[in-house]
């Protein structure tokens, strides 16, 4: 953000003006199914991590105890941060990239988008790899999509 | 009456990016005309407010879009909106000052 746009805000938000939009979420019109892409893969990462990361017995010194505690904790938070990307992301595609002229040939769109969303949130919560493994191919098909209505638009 | 900041570019070339608006809040029984561009925060959007025009009305249910619609997020992805999603109507233009003009719905009848 430019100094002139944060001073606008600056002001605005001194004088009571609110901000009304009349854009989508990406103006400059740039979409890309990659981004989550890679962040539902990062999820599934976390997740076989998560399964074969070694439990020290109960035990071992404080120091090991401490080691993966943290390690656990880094895990789960990078696993929570990618659905949370990953999320938005689809969110962006399915609501800003598609629209009726380009959507037409997709008639399980909205159900694909629904439950990919569902599956980034049910992902955050829980630890399991088969389910993160159903959000990679439920973004591999929204990708295929993108790509088809990106090669239509070249037609 | 709320002053608004513009943010986008779908409602170009009659408003533009950084212009600044007077919003007429309206009572419970104004009805807004086809043409006519207000201000609304669809249930959708989770508070955000946008500025659109009204393109069709149904009963209770207003169709809101963007001039430009290759860059416009509006009812063809959150839907129609309700008469009570609608908070005001945009009545002038106050910046820039060379721009400073009276918004008036145009007759889409014609």
């Amino acid at each position: 953000m430019s100094l002139t746009q944060q001073l606008t805000r600056l002001f605005d938000r001194w004088l009571g003006i609110e901000p009304v939009f009349a854009h989508c979420d990406v103006p400059c019109g740039i979409y890309t199914p990659e981004t989550a892409s890679l962040a539902a893969r990062t999820v599934h990462t976390m997740n076989k991590k998560l399964t074969e990361l070694p439990v020290p017995a109960a035990t071992a010194p404080a120091r090991d105890q401490l080691e993966y505690r943290n390690t656990l904790v880094r895990m789960v938070q990078t696993k929570e941060q990618h659905a949370q990307v990953c999320k938005q992301e689809l969110l962006i595609l399915w609501s800003d990239y598609f629209k009726p002229e380009n959507a037409g040939p997709f008639s399980d769109l909205h159900n694909t988008f629904w439950k990919a969303a569902k599956l980034c949130s049910y992902n955050k919560q829980h630890v399991d790899g088969a389910k993160s493994q159903e959000l990679i191919d439920a973004v591999a098909k929204i990708a295929e999509m993108f790509q088809q209505a990106e090669a239509a638009k070249k037609t | 009456m709320p002053l608004m900041r513009v943010y986008g570019h779908s409602m170009a070339p009659r408003l533009r990016e950084g212009e600044l608006v007077v919003v007429r809040r309206r009572h419970n029984a104004w009805q807004p005309s086809r043409g006519e561009i207000v201000a609304a925060r669809p249930a959708a959007l989770q508070g955000r407010a946008v500025v659109k025009r009204v393109a069709s009305i149904e009963g209770n249910e207003y169709v809101l879009l963007g001039d430009d619609p290759a860059d416009s997020f509006d009812s063809r992805q959150f839907g129609s909106v309700r008469r009570d999603e609608i908070f005001g109507a945009v009545c002038w233009r106050i910046w820039p000052l060379h721009r400073l003009t009276p918004i008036v719905a145009p007759d889409v009848t014609a």
